[in-house]
């Protein structure tokens, strides 16, 4: 099963000379074909009823949001628990939380294809919907969280009867570009990089209604050899453009807090810090996701051990970016000799939210130490549960960042404990709701592997070239060999 | 004319008279079946002119009909009333403008003076109105600065919704006429009696004189009466004096057992003169003017935040503490009780100090003793005050007014209602039902009188009482829509105008007793009667001048030289055994009398920052021994009786001691306070029903038990949920934050609260700092050597800025909405009562020059203007609440609902009319804060403007500046050199609270300055100067001296130069 490196007896993907087996078990391009196309071909009548129950359910939680919303704009902010020096509650880490999550879609996408990651292929159109549908359970949050929603509005540089621009010193305001280009090129990436997938769809499909939709938003899609150059040239350009956003978006959200003068939210680690969160938060969440989905839609020959193994490094790594993160905070706040520093992080460590620090720590930093054992990254119960433990974690963090820090601030006459409500319980559950619908649609409608994609690093893309590593989008011309291939496979 | 009234007559009478027509034939044209067969009766009906006018009625009845003769009189008598309608004698009109006269542009302020009556002290105002209606009670300058937090109060309750609107007899609504005959029939046939609630008017007095005069038994009661002050006097001089304290020059004023800074009905004008011997200068003698003030107290009091040394003492044993100090004054060796409670904890040692400092200061001292305390130990501290001279210097005396009202006197109307010989009872304002002495049984005294008739603001526990007996109910006018009178402590009258007409046709005590005693006047008329009686030249333009001025020249009670007798010397009652119960007023809600005031309500209190309840403070000790935490719920058993309410664990409160406040428990008060009938829940626990027969005060032998339950008192500041790293992080950061020295470290370096905390050199800003441009820069200091945590800025500034009440549940939430907050921390140990102190810091916005909230707000709805304010411009506020999560002092409030929705309902509508017009109503989902009352700012500037002049030096008085008694803000232009701020400012006490964050704070703050006794600074340490806890800063920091805008830069010549840093 696995490619074992001839001279040194390394596990795959260890040795660069070796190129690693990224699909398993008897596939060719048909297969690979037959087996994520025929998720979407499924007629609607025939919808297995597990998905129906899931969808249900998460419509059913969906509707819970829709009421708390409701609830919300109809009744103000302080349905939320909310108070006087915790201005933000759970709703700002709501936000967070899913923008981190946001993360590894675009990492996987754009910072692997550069990097020439071939085994993101198997993984990336689902990290990257995952991605869109975390962004916009992250942009809901802060959308209805102000006060008064109906000119929420104002927050863009919109022209206005009052002349006015927003602050341009306001992190807000960033964080309002940040989120919304983010938002924006993931969008055009992912589906960009879904034609070629549509296309197929569309040219399978027995359907008239199927045939009209997906050949719409597949734009007329021929598999031609110009297409396929335009279509790689631009993938590189969006990818290229997408890569410093991982970096900016995450960083902007975390001068929010790194440009208050709030002890405990104003220290410049934070964007580093806030990015690696978020992709560890995010590569979490691609796992908690995919575990199942591979499982139940029967993708374990291509969403493979190796892939799941090879996340795991990165969750690991990720992590004790973070843990280090948490020490270095500490030992800034030692040497910075401020005494409001020194107590927020002692607070927040041993003061009234100490069970929310060490949550954090427990899920962030002890629980992933499990993957220096090979043997836990393959066993998938593991997995799944430290990749749960993790999103957990990464929701305490945020959490401790925002509320330990503003319960007590400069003076103490002002210092207050934050409670939820329920209302804050449901509207983050809802959230859920409305992700896992997306999600849920997305890969019961939309092609859930990157065929195309896919079935470039399979051996059969690259025939007589031998196994030494060119890649797919150096050569065009295998490229159109491949593309062909791929058109031609559903004739067969 | 006449003539043809005649004929009319007669030909009314001919056809009404005329026999029935007969059916010559069937008509036509017809307009029913009866009138086409003809019926006689509808041939009458319908050749009527008027069918059913009473006239017709007469001609029905003959018997009833004028004669012609009574028919010529009513028509000559209404033709000649006719011809007098064009005649007017003046009349008292009070209305709005229905055409606004050409002088009168809308909006534009007008200010009266008038006078609030409170149990027996006149709280002399002016009043603010616009458009004729009252928005804001302002001192009254001419008469001393601030107010109390009552009087600033009464605009909320005088807009009250809850407010009674009509007379009732039983369960009906009657009219004024009926009540007042029905009264004055019944108090014709005799045994009449009168229960006024206490009060200073003179016209009221010289009404009950009348009354007594024609047989009416009167009596005064209020529980807020002095007794036991008066009759110490009583037994110290023979006679019922009053006490008045001069302590502006008292070097060392003790307190005994007393908040009279808070309670005494001159509250004020005590604390401003305490306050201005607080403040140390620097000069030749620098700070030698300081006083130096003791405190002895069961629980924490602002005397105890005002004094050098406090001594936590069970009130019981006050007493006996006197005698010790009085032993140790006279040089005699103190015995029994006095001589067992020194060698108690450092009371001996505390005694020996004061008796020390009391006898150098000889008659510069001055004893302030609490009214609960009972009548000996107030005789003897008159004879203390005696023998050290100090009558003459800080103490005077005069006639008491108010003899003979209090708890006594109700006890003797109680019996004699018993007794049955009261028929008829009016009882004029108070409460009667809900805060006599339990003990006393007034409630069912009450069933004894045939007719009882209760005049009240609002249909409360005596007047629903009243009114199941079938009694009467008689709405109250509110001093501000009434014609009143009142007086002063020292005697000074005020006249009472009203500043609107009555918003529910009420009636004062005035004109009720008037009408009782004869014909009805009005309550002007009386006022003047009484005024006139004053006799001399020029009564008119003396009358004049009172209303203008609002007092009457000349009118202060004359001094009275009176001697200690033998009675000063009276024996003290023996301390009780087991936990001591104090009964105290609140100091928010009085007796109960405010309870429906949703402003008090939500005033956190001075020291235990506690809303919307009372709860029963114990000590620290105290609380471990009976297992208690705050918020546990306690049974109380006092003379008989059980409460069972919420404990409150107060550090600093005297150990087997416990105290409650008075004026909750409500059960008819309204939608605030609480009503039964309406389901809304009282507010607070009762503490009358442990009053047995004597009232406010001590009680012994309590028996306090914890039972099962737990309540979360809404407390704005959260002294009980703070862990260990909380502690010691608030113990770490104090002094930095509030800053207080001795005077001795002011002595050696004036300015050593600028060496608190040592910036870093060279601090830069990311964006252009602001220059101090124009005419106009403003800034503010607030003085902590002067505050005393009175709550008086609180609520003016919640009036003048429309600021909402939110409701306990919102302020547990932590969402109370105050612009001004006043911090209290306490200090010390807080398991050794004795050594603990505290200080109150009031926050407002600082109107930082660099302003952190600016910088964050995406939506710039909070600016700069270039005046240095920083502005809150509500209508481009989207509700982010990143400026609150960034401002280092958290001023800034947010809307989390909208809390000004419920003054949209039809019967809170009336709560509108009390808005401030000229600042914006909030509505939900914006931030609020602060903004130095820019509205008063912009006025000023109007008018400036107009005159082509800059706006002078005290023009702008903020709202909290103006109402704060001791005058411990000061607000100006610090540009002007002139100005009281920029002197302020230029003062070395001077200091920016968190200026290491380079925020540039215009609002500085002034430390406090502690006068201790050498003798008692190191034997018994308090507070911030426990060993320890004053801050050594670090000497990596190198001092940069560029505290205050530079400003203080100047007064380092008269300290050692601290560029070094190194010695601090």
């Amino acid at each position: 099963m696995v490619a074992t490196d001839p001279i040194h007896g390394l596990p795959a993907g260890q040795d660069p000379r070796v190129r690693p087996t990224l699909v398993e078990g008897q596939n060719n391009f048909t297969t690979v074909t037959q087996m994520v196309a025929g998720i979407p071909e499924q007629p609607v009548a025939k919808t297995d009823k597990l998905w129906i129950a899931l969808f249900a359910l998460s419509v059913s939680v969906l509707g819970m949001l829709g009421i708390c919303l409701a609830y919300l704009i109809h009744t103000g902010v302080g349905v939320w628990g909310n108070n006087n020096p915790v201005f933000w509650g759970w709703p700002i880490v709501n936000f967070v939380f899913w923008v981190g999550i946001g993360h590894a879609g675009t990492l996987i996408s754009a910072v692997l294809y550069l990097t020439r990651q071939n085994w993101r292929t198997a993984v990336n159109r689902s990290a990257e919907a995952m991605t869109i549908f975390a962004v916009i359970c992250a942009g809901m949050f802060p959308g209805v969280h102000v006060g008064r929603i109906w000119v929420a509005y104002w927050l863009a540089p919109l022209p206005n009867q009052m002349s006015m621009w927003p602050n341009f010193r306001s992190p807000l305001l960033w964080d309002v570009f940040a989120v919304s280009t983010y938002f924006s090129v993931s969008l055009i990436f992912w589906y960009m990089g879904m034609v070629p997938d549509l296309a197929t769809l569309r040219d399978r499909s027995t359907n008239k209604w199927r045939r009209a939709i997906y050949g719409a938003f597949s734009l007329g899609w021929t598999g031609s050899s110009r297409h396929w150059h335009v279509y790689e040239r631009a993938y590189l350009i969006l990818a290229s453009l997408a890569t410093p956003l991982v970096l900016s978006v995450h960083s902007v959200v975390s001068f929010d807090f790194a440009v208050s003068q709030v002890p405990g939210w104003h220290t410049t680690v934070f964007p580093p810090y806030f990015v690696a969160g978020a992709i560890f938060s995010g590569f979490a969440m691609v796992l908690t996701l995919m575990i199942p989905a591979r499982k139940y839609f029967n993708l374990g020959h291509i969403i493979t051990l190796t892939h799941i193994d090879v996340m795991c490094r990165i969750l690991m790594a990720t992590g004790m970016l973070v843990g280090y993160a948490y020490m270095v905070e500490f030992f800034m706040a030692w040497y910075g000799g401020v005494m409001y520093e020194q107590f927020a992080f002692v607070n927040r460590a041993f003061g009234n939210y100490w069970w929310a620090y060490w949550i954090m720590v427990s899920c962030n930093v002890i629980f992933p130490q499990l993957f220096w054992s090979r043997k836990l990254r393959r066993n998938l119960v593991v997995v799944m549960l430290v990749s749960i433990t993790t999103n957990i974690g990464m929701w305490f963090e945020r959490f401790v960042i925002v509320v330990t820090s503003l319960s007590r601030d400069f003076l103490p006459s002002s210092w207050a404990y934050f409670s939820p409500t329920w209302v804050d319980m449901c509207t983050f559950i809802g959230s859920f709701g409305l992700f896992l619908t997306l999600f849920l649609l997305f890969i019961r409608f939309l092609p859930f592997v990157a065929m195309s994609e896919v079935k470039i690093v399979m051996p059969a893309a690259h025939a007589g070239h031998g196994d030494h590593g060119h890649s797919a989008a150096q050569s065009g011309a295998h490229n159109g060999e491949t593309r062909h291939s791929t058109e031609t496979g559903h004739h067969g | 004319m006449s003539h043809d009234h005649d004929h009319d007559h007669e030909s009314l009478d001919e056809q009404t008279l005329a026999p029935t027509l007969v059916p010559a034939a069937r008509p036509s044209v017809w307009r029913s079946l009866a009138e086409f067969e003809g019926d006689a009766a509808v041939a009458a009906y319908a050749r009527r002119e008027f069918p059913t006018d009473d006239f017709d009625q007469l001609e029905a009845d003959p018997t009833l009909a004028p004669d012609r003769r009574r028919f010529m009189q009513l028509l000559g008598a209404s033709a000649a009333l006719a011809g007098a309608s064009s005649c007017r004698w003046e009349r008292e009109e009070i209305m709005p403008h229905a055409v606004r006269p050409e002088d009168a542009p809308p909006g534009l302020r007008v200010t009266y003076s008038t006078v609030m009556d409170l149990a027996g002290a006149a709280r002399p105002v002016r009043v603010e109105c616009v458009d004729g209606r009252p928005i804001k009670i302002e001192p009254n300058e001419a008469t001393g600065g601030g107010t109390d937090l009552f009087s600033q109060a009464a605009i909320l309750g005088f807009y009250d919704p809850d407010r009674s609107r009509n007379v009732m007899q039983g369960a009906k609504s009657a009219a004024w006429s009926a009540a007042l005959d029905g009264l004055r029939v019944a108090f014709a046939a005799g045994r009449g009696a009168v229960l006024a609630s206490t009060s200073s008017s003179p016209t009221l007095h010289r009404l009950a004189a009348a009354a007594r005069d024609a047989g009416i038994r009167w009596t005064w009661y209020s529980p807020l009466d002095r007794e036991n002050a008066i009759e110490g006097a009583r037994l110290a001089f023979g006679r019922p004096a009053r006490v008045h304290h001069d302590l502006t020059k008292a070097d060392v004023v003790l307190s005994l057992d007393s908040d009279f800074q808070r309670e005494h009905p001159d509250a004020n004008a005590l604390a401003d003169a305490l306050a201005s011997r607080r403040r140390p200068t620097v000069g030749s003698e620098t700070g030698t003017a300081m006083s130096r003030i003791y405190a002895v107290e069961a629980r924490f009091t602002s005397s105890g935040l005002s004094s050098d040394h406090r001594l936590p003492l069970r009130a019981s044993d006050v007493g006996a503490f006197l005698e010790l100090v009085e032993a140790k004054v006279a040089g005699a060796t103190p015995s029994g009780a006095a001589a067992a409670l020194a060698a108690h904890g450092k009371v001996g040692l505390f005694a020996e100090a004061l008796a020390d400092d009391l006898k150098a200061a000889g008659a510069r001292s001055a004893i302030v003793v609490g009214d609960g305390q009972p009548a000996a130990v107030h005789a003897r501290a008159n004879g203390l005050l005696a023998r050290l001279g100090a009558v003459g210097t800080t103490i005077f005396h005069t006639d008491e007014p108010l003899a003979g009202a209090g708890t006594k006197a109700l006890k003797e109307l109680v019996d004699a209602l018993n007794g049955g010989a009261v028929d008829s009872l009016v009882i004029l304002d108070g409460n009667p039902v809900y805060d006599a002495p339990a003990a006393l049984g007034f409630r069912s005294a009450l069933a004894k009188a045939k007719t009882v008739a209760h005049l009240s603001l609002y249909v409360d526990e005596t007047s629903s009482e009243v009114l199941a007996q079938g009694g009467w109910h008689l709405p109250a006018t509110h001093w501000l829509e009434a014609w009143g009178d009142a007086r002063s402590f020292n005697g000074v009258a005020h006249i009472a105008q009203p500043l609107i007409a009555p918003l529910y046709g009420g009636k004062s005590a005035l004109e009720v007793v008037a009408a009782l005693l004869g014909p009805e006047a009005t309550a002007e008329a009386l006022v003047r009667t009484t005024f006139d009686a004053l006799g001399g030249e020029g009564l008119d333009v003396r009358w004049r001048r009172s209303l203008h001025d609002g007092f009457v020249a000349g009118s202060a009670y004359e001094r009275q030289a009176l001697v200690a007798g033998a009675g000063a010397a009276s024996a003290l009652p023996a301390a009780t055994a087991g936990i001591e119960l104090n009964l105290f007023p609140c100091p928010k809600v009085l007796d109960g009398r405010f309870a429906n005031n949703g402003w008090l309500q939500e005033l956190p209190d001075s020291v235990t920052k506690l809303t919307w309840d009372n709860a029963l403070y114990l000590g620290v000790q105290t609380a471990k021994r009976l297992a208690v935490t705050s918020g546990d719920m306690v049974r109380i058993t006092a003379q008989g009786a059980n409460l069972e309410a919420a404990a409150y664990v107060m550090p600093g409160h005297a150990e087997e001691s416990a105290s409650l406040a008075l004026g909750y428990g409500r059960t008819t008060a309204g939608v605030i306070a609480g009503f039964k009938a309406a389901e809304v829940k009282s507010v607070g626990y009762d503490g009358y029903v442990l009053s047995g027969t004597s009232g406010r005060g001590i009680v012994g032998g309590v028996e306090v038990t914890k039972i099962a339950g737990h309540t979360r008192l809404a407390l704005t500041q959260e002294h009980h949920l703070i862990d260990d790293i909380g502690m010691s992080g608030r113990a770490e950061r104090l002094p930095q934050l509030a800053r207080e020295g001795t005077l001795e470290e002011f002595q050696k370096d004036p300015s050593f609260a600028q060496h608190r905390v040592h910036l870093p050199p060279n601090m830069r800003s990311l964006f252009d700092l602001r220059e101090y441009q124009g005419d106009h820069q403003w800034g503010m200091t607030i003085d902590l050597a002067a505050c005393n945590g009175c709550n008086a800025c609180v609520i003016a500034c919640q009036s003048e800025n429309n600021i909402p009440i939110v409701g306990k549940e919102q302020v547990k939430r932590g969402r109370e909405m105050h612009w001004i907050r006043v911090d209290f921390y306490f200090q010390g140990d807080a398991n050794d009562a004795e050594t603990i102190d505290a200080v109150s810091q009031p926050v407002n916005c600082l109107q930082c020059e660099n302003a952190p909230c600016e910088q964050v707000c995406p939506v710039a709805a909070t600016v700069h203007s270039h005046e240095g304010l920083n502005d809150m411009v509500y209508n481009r506020c989207i509700g982010t609440r990143y400026c609150g999560n960034n401002c280092p002092a958290k001023v800034r409030r947010f809307n989390y609902f909208h809390y000004t929705k419920f003054m949209d309902k039809p019967g809170n509508k009336v709560l509108q009319l009390a808005q401030n017009p000229n600042v914006t109503v909030r509505s939900r989902g914006v931030m609020e804060k602060c903004t130095y009352c820019v509205q008063r700012i912009s006025s000023a500037r109007i008018k400036a403007r107009n005159a082509q002049r800059m706006i002078a030096d005290g023009e702008v008085v903020t709202a909290c500046q103006s109402a704060c008694p001791p005058n411990a803000i000061t607000f100006g232009n610090i540009l002007d050199e002139t100005s009281a701020i920029a002197k302020q400012r230029k003062d070395p006490r001077a200091y920016a609270m968190l200026e290491e964050l380079n925020i540039r704070p215009r609002t500085l703050y002034m430390a406090k300055v502690t006068n201790l006794n050498p003798k008692l600074a190191d034997a018994m340490k308090q507070g911030a100067f426990q060993a320890g806890t004053i801050p050594v800063a670090h000497h990596s920091i190198v001092h940069n001296g560029g505290h205050n805008g530079g400003h203080a830069g100047e007064q380092h010549g008269a300290a050692p130069d601290h560029s070094n840093g190194g010695g601090h």
